[in-house]
């Protein structure tokens, strides 16, 4: 088992050196998967994919730590006027800042379906990147992903949750 | 009514005391079906295993029958595997079920049973047969392929007691809390596929069930992966900028249908297997997602906003014409075709998000009264569609049958459970 992990190991590390002399952005079409991400295989030999010691964190400054979501009404993209001076903080750090990268993260509550909502959780990411171009943020310096419904910030399956779960998150 | 639910709830847990991940609870239409006495088999004593208790449990949770409970079989109906059928019409039943596990040595067992009508023309009849050789090992298989028998002879369609499902549990303590598994279409055998740290979504078979396409955020984006479900290993299928959603693979298997957002909004593209290339198949500044096959890989169903809320349309991919196909419901989303049918499973949203059947003149049926479900996926004879609800405050698998009368909750020991797919038909 330990040598078929290596074996593994190896081949995921060879395809990657090779995709990484290739320039194309977009890596498609049923290639060998060449992620930089760990994968392993698990004693009852399911694939393993991540490392489950790397902590989610916020990679920003400190500064903006606490300052970095952006609730929404059910079913919508409209940044509601409360949250202006969060994407005007984060606009200033960037524009300052002009190495900083903005990932936008777009979530959804749980109702509807999983692949509509991560549709709209897009809507949701692109209307904040949007935004903070219109705030003057290089373009390059943004980035945007959908999670959709797949990760609540608040468990339950009622408006409480549902309202902390629309959100598009600020993260670096 | 009440009392009958207690019996099959104490038959059910008898089966359900192994290890398996999903239990059953039924909640509705016990009674609806072909009424059928499944007599204890005469086994072997070496074989503990209980060859009738599996058969009446696929049959009750086909909603195509109702099993009598095992206590209140008229006594002499079967013996050592030979039925009487006066003695077992004083059931009431429409059928009976006899059978015989016998030992050949070396860990070899010879599976026989018969199915025989109780009522009318049918009285007397050998409906079904089947004999043959399994191991202790395979023994629930061959006890499933028993089901399989008896529901195709009664039914006229093929029984899929035998097919396998895939589904993602989310276990929140779990080092990889994101787990996509496999398991026999009533929980057994379970597999695990791939665990991860990040989320899982949308598990789509391959028509020979031994590939499975599904979505995963390990690199912090979306990115869609084809994966070996025996030798584990994968291949990336598309990480372009934005979405890379919605895998569904064509029944002919020369596609794989997805929702792209490169272009700047979420659009349909499928890849070419044969030809090694993706084309686009709508182009429409609203939201176009979930696309699913027709039966004949010729056209694809897929949910779209172009009409203001989120509706079910059908692309041609011969003529190239779109047609709107569902007008009631405030929304409709995730449409599946019932396979052998013109008629659709969708999520409909009524009170809440409910699973429903859209037929060809356009009329639509609530299969569910729940109101968070999601990811229905029909099972290959057409016959019950597995779907994800919230119930009891968990999010778990639950059957409904296509016709709505049968329904059944498969709450789960461990995590939340999402994302159900039904594979394909494969074994004869």
């Amino acid at each position: 088992m330990f040598k078929k992990y290596l074996a593994m190991l190896f081949c995921v590390a060879s395809v990657f050196a090779l995709n990484a002399c290739s320039s194309d952005a977009d890596q498609t079409a049923l290639v060998e998967d060449g992620s930089a991400v760990d994968v392993g295989l698990d004693a009852d030999g399911a694939l393993t994919v991540g490392d489950p010691n790397a902590q989610e964190t916020f990679n920003g400054p400190a500064e903006l730590k606490e300052n970095n979501t952006i609730y929404f009404a059910y079913n919508s993209e409209n940044i509601q006027d409360q949250y202006l001076g969060i994407m005007q903080s984060h606009a200033q750090y960037l524009k300052s800042n002009p190495d900083a990268r903005l990932i936008v993260e777009g979530h959804t509550d749980e109702r509807g379906t999983p692949e509509y909502n991560i549709a709209l959780g897009e809507r949701r990411a692109r209307s904040v990147a949007r935004y903070m171009q219109n705030l003057g943020v290089d373009v390059n310096q943004l980035s945007i992903v959908s999670y959709g419904e797949e990760k609540p910030d608040v468990d339950g399956h009622n408006e409480a949750a549902w309202s902390k779960n629309r959100r598009a998150v600020l993260n670096y | 009514m009440f009392r009958r639910l207690i019996m099959a709830f104490a038959a059910l847990a008898f089966i359900g005391s192994a290890n398996a991940e999903l239990k059953i609870e039924i909640t509705g239409g016990i009674n609806e079906g072909h009424r059928i006495a499944v007599y204890q088999f005469a086994q072997d004593p070496n074989v503990k295993f209980d060859v009738a208790s599996v058969v009446a449990a696929d049959l009750m949770r086909s909603g195509k029958f109702a099993p009598l409970s095992r206590n209140n079989l008229p006594q002499g109906g079967v013996v050592n595997g030979s039925i009487d059928v006066e003695k077992a019409a004083l059931s009431s039943a429409e059928f009976v079920v006899g059978g015989i596990v016998k030992s050949l040595g070396n860990n070899i067992y010879n599976i026989e049973f018969q199915l025989v009508g109780l009522q009318g023309a049918n009285k007397g009849k050998v409906l079904a047969h089947f004999g043959g050789r399994t191991s202790l090992a395979t023994m629930r298989q061959a006890s499933h392929r028993v089901s399989d028998r008896i529901y195709e002879a009664v039914t006229g369609q093929r029984g899929c007691f035998r097919t396998r499902i895939a589904y993602i549990v989310q276990k929140r303590n779990s080092k990889f809390p994101y787990q996509l598994m496999t398991a026999d279409y009533d929980g057994y055998n379970e597999v695990a596929v791939v665990k991860s740290t990040q989320p899982i979504m949308t598990p789509a078979w391959s028509p020979d069930g031994k590939r499975i396409a599904y979505v995963s955020f390990e690199k912090r984006k979306s990115a869609i992966f084809v994966q070996d479900i025996v030798t584990k290993k994968r291949k990336i299928l598309a990480e372009f900028s934005g979405l890379n959603s919605s895998p569904s693979w064509s029944p002919d298997g020369t596609k794989i249908a997805m929702t792209l957002s490169k272009n700047g909004q979420p659009d349909i593209f499928y890849f070419d297997l044969a030809q090694g290339r993706f084309v686009q198949v709508t182009a429409n500044r609203a939201i176009d997602t979930e696309p699913t096959w027709s039966a004949d890989s010729k056209a694809l169903f897929f949910t779209s906003e172009r009409g203001g809320k989120a509706q079910i349309y059908k692309k041609d991919l011969v003529s190239g014409k779109v047609e709107r196909v569902t007008y009631q419901g405030a929304r409709n989303l995730s449409a599946k075709q019932i396979p052998g049918t013109n008629s659709l499973v969708v999520i409909t949203q009524v009170n809440g998000f409910r699973v429903a059947r859209v037929d060809a003149d356009g009329s639509i049926y609530m299969l569910t009264t729940s109101t968070l479900d999601e990811s229905p996926s029909v099972a290959p004879n057409g016959s019950m569609v597995i779907y994800s609800t919230v119930y009891q405050g968990r999010k778990g698998l639950a059957l409904v049958s296509s016709d709505g009368r049968f329904k059944a909750n498969l709450p789960s020991s461990a995590g939340e459970i999402s994302s159900p797919a039904w594979g394909p038909l494969l074994s004869k």
